[in-house]
């Protein structure tokens, strides 16, 4: 055994910890100068298997001198995708090299951690450094940045499952490429939680051309126990909502009994309200339960996290904010309100819960209405079998890559040649051609067709050598500050006139309130007082009805493997089994839906139609998910609509989706012809309106990246309000003309590969054209088609003449409330 | 065909022709009528780092000289924001339209966004005024700043449009003219514009502009 070997083994001993046949098995395919991933969940010692390995080589390279050499110059370079998980990464890490004696620093560098701090570490890195995909790309945007990375052997990207499916995945794909460029020899490993691709996630971290891999599993039993809250009555439990505020009373002895509780909300508002609502039912429980969400204050959510640590939270009403990061031990239940829409993130939910050695997580879902019951039997045979959820990787992106190329151009400048090579040694880039590469070359040094009079965005220049760089430092300050892939929206700053911060809300929510108007955020009741430079100040305010502050992205999809699930559940409650206590209580349900329509089974593809006083309503219920009944429902409106001059009202959810007509819909004749061909798909759903909407809407995260639009430097306080449209204007003058700008081909393409989801929903087609059609005219709206009727939030589509529309409408005056 | 799809309205015994180039014309006075051009947005836009091509410019001074060509007004009153900010390119273009136009003459009654001296505009041939009266009417910019009740105001800045609805929960904006009892609204002529939605009473007239058409919207509340 070597001397590293056992001073490590030696090191594990004095703590008392075994070394897990996993960790074993990490180190030896390190060593051996394998590259790889590692599937671990978090807290089973995934970060050591991957960290003693370094300094076993270390040992061994410098068998005399390893306890005193010191400025080494940075040897791992650590990728988290959270930087509350770097800080206690570096705590690990530095006190286990400490442990042994050997002199090595461990630092970090992400958003949070001082200009001194880092200024320091450019003088002289740190021999571990853990930092986020952004701050990889920061650093490769200095001037003279190799120096840094001239002793780089190892990367290891942690939690590549969070960044996988995402551009910050891509990001991290472009930063290795360099650093390979760098160091040839560079060793890179993952860590992953458990998903459908492990596979293809290696892949793409490493590269297609990759050497030998291997994907090591560390198999550790995850206990997980997941118990329904149900309503007593199904009579009054509603067929619609999203709050379940109803079953509040069922959770309240679930708090009691527990320790620590998290509970977990799909969106930013609902949180909100259930806390307001806790506090309401429970005021005894003031002071002992807190809020945390992504809008609030990084003190106040630092606070709420250590408050959670130290074990003196009685609970915390949470959203996707707390679904990753640091342990907490006290935590030993987790409520989840609504849908979680897929299998990892419910068990992922569970997994924080439970962390006391032995233990059971535990995790109890609430439904906010009746059909989720149905999804509460599926989640609970699902965490009992294997089927995770893949997360699909982000191709091609033409933004990430020009923000890449800049940076590159603002650092010490690139020869495009050894660049594309390296970028085509990429999993996202593949496939890039020569073509679009150069029309990548055009637009950051001219700007493209349209832009290219303007100096401005005539980024980067061109030598005589044809060597890429950038010369103007205002270019290069600005670049350097708006690195990064995820895009926001203008949000003022929350602040009590004290100064003191209590987060950010979106700025079209604010302005629709009054001075004087209250608004429940951050928990607490508040009243708006003024208004300057992108701040709002508030007080505390009394009484209780109030607005909530509601965001975008509370719509989220169920995933496929959800969906499938689903089915089978739905199957079984067709065939009479009611196994399932969920399914048991929703029989009654089930009833009406079979009495006034059809309970459709797996084979049948079930249509209904009915009239309102609103018009004509027609209901599909593929199950396939929102995302994919987005798409299917413009299809389908497109379709119909090219048959007669019509207008469509559209709404969608999991289950389903509704076309709602002034005039009644021909579906009868459609069904005759090939309503649900999979054929000219892409072009049916390019030609609804609805794709230039949803593409727009892409292309503001696309002009953010790309650095079309400058957010600004932080702390300018202009309100930048009349530029704020400025994205979508973009996108109207390039529609017009530049139509084939490959940004605006790229707000297209992610339309149809990531909001729609072209693969799902070709798939989704196929299983139609498989299954029955089942065509029912439904007197009253069915359970199924209720909680779809009652959906505000409505697509638009069109084949009538708008001057034809127009002469049918009357005009709405607006309602003065005082 | 001069007035494609134009409403007429009679209005003080005058002559009004409503045109869907979000424009009015008065008769009488061979008059053109055109408020809240705004050009040389685009130009704003760059310079706060957000690029928009010259084109849209292009296009509104294009689809102004369209309208002026065939019409052929002897007197063009613009109703403010004929410019958007400070000096740039777009008036340069601007100047040179004003020098083909030599014959016709020019008003502008100052906006909000004209932030040239009055001497420079006079430079490029526009009469520039705060309020144009024309007898029965007040023209000017914001109407909310009108010093002379008596006579019926025409003005232009809040970019009026109306909200429609109709079955099946649809809806829908339009830009519009607004006719009250002493006072109307024009559209805003430049295409980069947002708009402001207005609540017109009983007795009030609105013409939505719908794809080249005004179709007068009934107001029943």
């Amino acid at each position: 055994m070597s001397k590293g070997k056992q001073i490590i083994e030696h090191w594990f001993e004095a703590r008392g910890w075994n070394i897990f046949p996993f960790q074993q098995e990490v180190w030896n395919a390190f060593l051996n100068g394998k590259q790889g991933l590692l599937n671990a969940p978090t807290g089973s010692g995934k970060s050591f298997a991957l960290f003693m390995p370094n300094l076993i080589k270390w040992i061994d390279e410098h068998p005399e001198q390893f306890r005193k050499k010191e400025k080494n110059g940075l040897k791992v370079l650590w990728i988290t995708p959270l930087r509350a998980l770097a800080k206690d990464i570096q705590i690990a890490l530095q006190s286990s090299v400490d442990e042994m004696g050997i002199p090595w620093e461990i630092g970090r560098r992400t958003g949070d951690v001082s200009q001194s701090v880092k200024q320091k570490q450019n003088r002289k890195m740190p021999e571990v450094l853990i930092t986020t995909p952004e701050s990889v790309h920061i650093l490769l945007a200095q001037k003279n940045c190799e120096r840094h990375f001239k002793n780089l052997d190892t990367v290891i990207v942690d939690e590549w499952h969070e960044l996988l499916g995402s551009k910050r995945g891509i990001q991290t794909e472009l930063g290795l490429s360099r650093l390979k460029g760098l160091r040839p020899e560079l060793q890179v490993w993952g860590i992953s939680a458990t998903i459908g691709n492990l596979d293809e996630a290696q892949d793409v971290l490493l590269g297609p051309n990759q050497k030998e891999a291997v994907i090591i599993k560390a198999n550790v039993p995850e206990k997980i126990e997941a118990i329904s809250v149900l309503p007593d009555e199904m009579e009054n439990f509603p067929w619609y909502g999203h709050l379940g505020l109803k079953l509040l009373p069922k959770i309240l002895p679930i708090i009691d009994e527990s320790r620590s509780t998290l509970i977990f909300t799909n969106t930013r508002a609902q949180s909100e309200i259930w806390f307001q609502n806790l506090l309401e039912a429970r005021p005894d429980l003031a002071g002992a339960i807190a809020i945390h969400h992504g809008s609030l204050d990084r003190k106040v959510r630092d606070w709420v996290e250590a408050s959670l640590h130290e074990g003196i939270l009685k609970a915390v009403v949470c959203t996707s904010s707390l679904d990753l990061g640091v342990d907490f031990s006290p935590v030993e239940t987790v409520i989840q309100i609504g849908s979680p829409k897929g299998v990892a993130r419910f068990m992922q939910r569970a997994g924080r819960s439970g962390h006391q050695p032995g233990s059971t997580s535990r995790i109890y879902f609430v439904p906010t209405h009746a059909l989720e019951l149905i999804e509460a039997a599926a989640l609970k045979s699902a965490i009992h079998s294997d089927e995770m959820e893949s997360r699909d990787p982000v191709l091609k992106p033409y933004d990430v890559l020009i923000q890449y190329l800049v940076t590159l151009a603002v650092s010490d400048g690139f020869y495009p040649d050894e660049i594309f090579t390296e970028v085509k040694d990429t999993f996202a880039y593949q496939t890039l051609t020569e073509r679009e590469w150069n029309d990548i070359l055009q637009f950051i040094t001219v700007g493209g067709k349209s832009l290219s009079r303007y100096n401005e965005y005539s980024k980067v220049e061109i030598d005589e050598d044809g060597f890429y760089k950038v010369t103007s430092r205002k270019i290069a300050r600005r670049h350097r500050m708006s690195i990064g892939t995820i895009a926001s929206d203008a949000m003022l700053r929350v602040k009590y006139m004290s100064g003191r911060s209590l987060g950010a809300v979106e700025e079209w929510f604010i302005a629709q309130l009054n001075i004087g108007d209250t608004f429940w955020f951050a928990g607490r009741n508040l009243e708006l007082i003024k208004m300057k430079d992108m701040t709002v100040y508030v007080r505390r305010a009394k009484g209780t009805s109030s607005k909530v502050p509601s965001y975008m992205g509370g719509r989220m999809s169920l995933s496929s493997n959800m969906t499938h699930i689903l089915r089978k559940k739905m199957h079984q409650a067709v065939s009479g089994g009611y196994d399932d206590v969920e399914l048991k209580k929703l029989e009654p349900l089930f009833e009406i839906q079979r009495d006034w329509s059809v309970l459709p089974d797996e084979d049948q593809f079930l249509i209904e139609k009915s009239f309102s006083r609103e018009g004509c309503h027609v209901f599909f219920f593929p199950f396939e998910g929102r995302y994919v009944h987005e798409g299917m429902s413009a299809l389908i409106a497109h379709r119909l609509s090219k048959m007669t001059p019509i207008t469509f009202s559209i709404a969608m959810n999991d289950y389903g989706f509704e076309l709602l007509s002034d005039q009644d819909i021909p579906i009868e004749a459609a069904l005759e012809n090939d309503l649900f061909s999979a054929d000219n798909l892409v072009e049916d759903i390019m030609a609804s309106i609805n794709s230039a909407e949803l593409a727009k809407r892409r292309f503001r995260e696309i002009c953010q990246i790309a650095g079309l639009v400058f957010q600004g430097f932080p702390g300018q306080s202009k309100t930048n309000k009349h530029l704020q449209m400025s994205s979508s204007l973009f996108f109207d003058v390039f529609m017009e003309h530049e139509p084939d700008h490959l940004l605006i081909q790229q707000a297209f393409d992610e339309v149809m590969s990531i909001q729609l989801d072209e693969v799902r929903l070709r798939k989704a087609l196929k299983k139609i054209s498989e299954q029955t059609i089942v065509f029912n005219l439904t007197e009253r709206f069915t359970p199924y088609a209720f909680p779809i009727m009652v959906d505000r939030l409505r697509e638009k589509l069109s084949s009538e003449k708008l001057t034809d529309r127009i002469k049918k409408m009357q005009l709405q005056l607006e309602k003065h409330v005082k | 065909m001069r007035f494609k799809n134009a409403q007429q309205l009679k209005l003080k015994s005058q002559t009004l022709k409503l045109l869907p180039q979000k424009a009015l014309f008065w008769k009488e006075q061979k008059m053109l009528v055109v408020s809240d051009v705004h050009l040389g947005k685009s130009g704003h836009f760059r310079k706060h780092g957000i690029a928009v091509p010259n084109s849209v410019n292009e296009s509104n001074i294009s689809r102004l000289n369209e309208l002026v060509e065939k019409i052929e007004p002897e007197k063009i009153v613009f109703l403010g924001d004929l410019f958007h900010s400070e000096s740039n390119n777009e008036i340069e273009q601007f100047k040179e339209w004003r020098q083909a136009h030599a014959a016709t003459e020019m008003i502008l009654t100052i906006g909000n966004h004209d932030l040239l001296t009055g001497i420079e505009y006079e430079k490029m041939g526009l009469n520039c005024v705060n309020q144009f009266h024309a007898s029965p009417f007040t023209f000017l910019h914001d109407e909310s700043e009108n010093q002379d009740s008596n006579s019926y105001c025409i003005s232009g800045h809040i970019h009026p449009a109306v909200k429609l609805k109709g079955k099946a929960r649809q809806h829908l904006y339009v830009p519009c003219f607004y006719f009250g009892k002493q006072a109307a609204l024009l559209p805003a002529f430049g295409s980069f514009t947002g708009s402001y939605r207005i609540n017109p009473a009983q007795n009030e007239s609105v013409f939505a502009i719908v794809e080249q058409e005004i179709i007068q919207i009934p107001v029943n509340s």
